[in-house]
This record gives structure tokens, sequence and C-alpha cells, in this order.
């Protein structure tokens, strides 16, 4: 990579923005991930 | 479980809010919670991808790694971890240990910490942090913003504070630390 290129490279992330589909998606996995926790949590 | 707020509005922050760990932990295992912070902090949660390796170490279940990887994916932004950024956060980090020692403050700090103030000292004016873990990021530099609160299920309170890097404070500490070195050599 070049000096140019590397000097291009932005410090910031590229936000995104979220659909309604993915709204639903965050909720299973947050459920998902709690249900494991909690499985584990009693074992 | 609900966020209490204490301080200024989040919805007016003018930048980037990233979670450690111990946020993304809490939020990463209740709905509401991560629903209010995403209405919080619309578009601009994000993570350092030092933060994002903390959360998923030592998920030795592979459903459990799949659900963490794909949350991260949807939820947050992560950050460019570029090698000539990546040298400056370093630089930055090991820059402000050498001030956390001189004013015995934050000493204690985990390695991710110190490069996410490494980060937060680099980009400055962009970025906000979202931790559990006050001390690791003392007042002697950088500012807390806001707090947000919310009762645990064992109904004890904690604490979340937005914290800022301070420029000025770092000059000024940084200035009193040159001071003191030519004074001793």
């Amino acid at each position: 990579m070049t000096k140019n290129k590397i000097n291009k490279v932005s410090k910031l992330p590229k936000i995104k923005s979220l659909s309604d589909k993915d709204l639903r998606e965050i909720i299973l996995l947050v459920k998902r991930n709690a249900e494991i926790i909690k499985k584990f949590a009693r074992t | 479980m609900e966020f209490v707020l204490n301080g200024k509005s989040l919805q007016e922050l003018d930048g980037y809010v990233f979670c450690d760990n111990d946020f993304l932990s809490v939020l990463a295992q209740d709905v509401t919670l991560l629903l209010q912070a995403l209405e919080l902090f619309p578009d601009k949660l994000c993570l350092d991808p030092f933060t994002q390796m903390e959360f998923l170490r030592s998920v030795f279940l592979p459903e459990q790694r799949e659900v963490k990887e794909k949350l991260i994916d949807k939820a947050f932004s992560l950050a460019e971890n570029h090698q000539e950024i990546l040298l400056k956060i370093m630089k930055s980090a090991m820059d402000l240990s050498r001030l956390y020692a001189y004013k015995s403050q934050g000493t204690g700090a985990s390695l991710v910490d110190l490069l996410l103030a490494g980060r937060m000292a680099t980009v400055a004016y962009t970025m906000y942090l979202a931790t559990g873990n006050s001390k690791d990021f003392p007042s002697c530099i950088f500012d807390t913003i806001s707090i947000i609160n919310f009762e645990q299920n064992d109904g004890s309170i904690r604490a979340i504070s937005i914290k800022k890097f301070n420029k000025e404070k770092y000059q000024k500490i940084n200035n009193d630390y040159e001071k003191m070195l030519k004074r001793y050599s």
C-alpha cells in the first residue's frame, strides 16, 4: 500500500443505520445469548 | 430493566459512542437495555476491535460465539484498526500510562482500557466511551459527560459513565510532567 493510500484510511468507524429487520434479528440474538448464559449459570 | 439518566442529554452527543466490555456484556443479555441504548445513541454505537476481542474471548460454545459475533455485526460499527492508526493509538496509550502513574490515578487500568483511552486521545473530538469501569479513565484527563444507571436483577444499582477525553487537561498534565522531568534531569 502506498503512503498516499495509508493516509486516506479513516480513523473513524463506518456507521450503519438499522432497519426494522435488523432490530428484530438483534432482539432474537440478545434473547438467545441471555438463554445460553442462564442455562450455563444453572449447570 | 431501564436506564436512568443523569447529566447531559445523550441525544446531543456529537460523536461516536464506544462501548467497553462491561457495558457491551450488559447490553448483550438485556433486550430492553439494548433497545434503549440504540434509541439513546442512534447510529452512534461503536466498538473497538480490542473490545470485540475481549467480548468474544473465552467463549467456548460454538453457538454462543456465533450469536455474539452476529450481534456485534448487526448492532455495532467497528472501528478501524489499520496499522497506521494502531501505532498512533499505542503511542497515545503509552503516553497516557505515564501520566496516570505521574498523577497516581488509573494506574490499575487494564491493557484494553488503556488502548481504548489511547483511541480516545487519537480521535479526541469525536469519541465518547460508555464504561462501567470509570476509574480506568481518570478524571485528571477524562471528563464524565453523563452517567446512566440501571437496576440489576439482584436489586443493586449499576452505573455506566459516558467519558470524553479532555485535551486541555491532558496538555496541562503533560506540561507539568515535562517540567518535573527537567527538574530531575
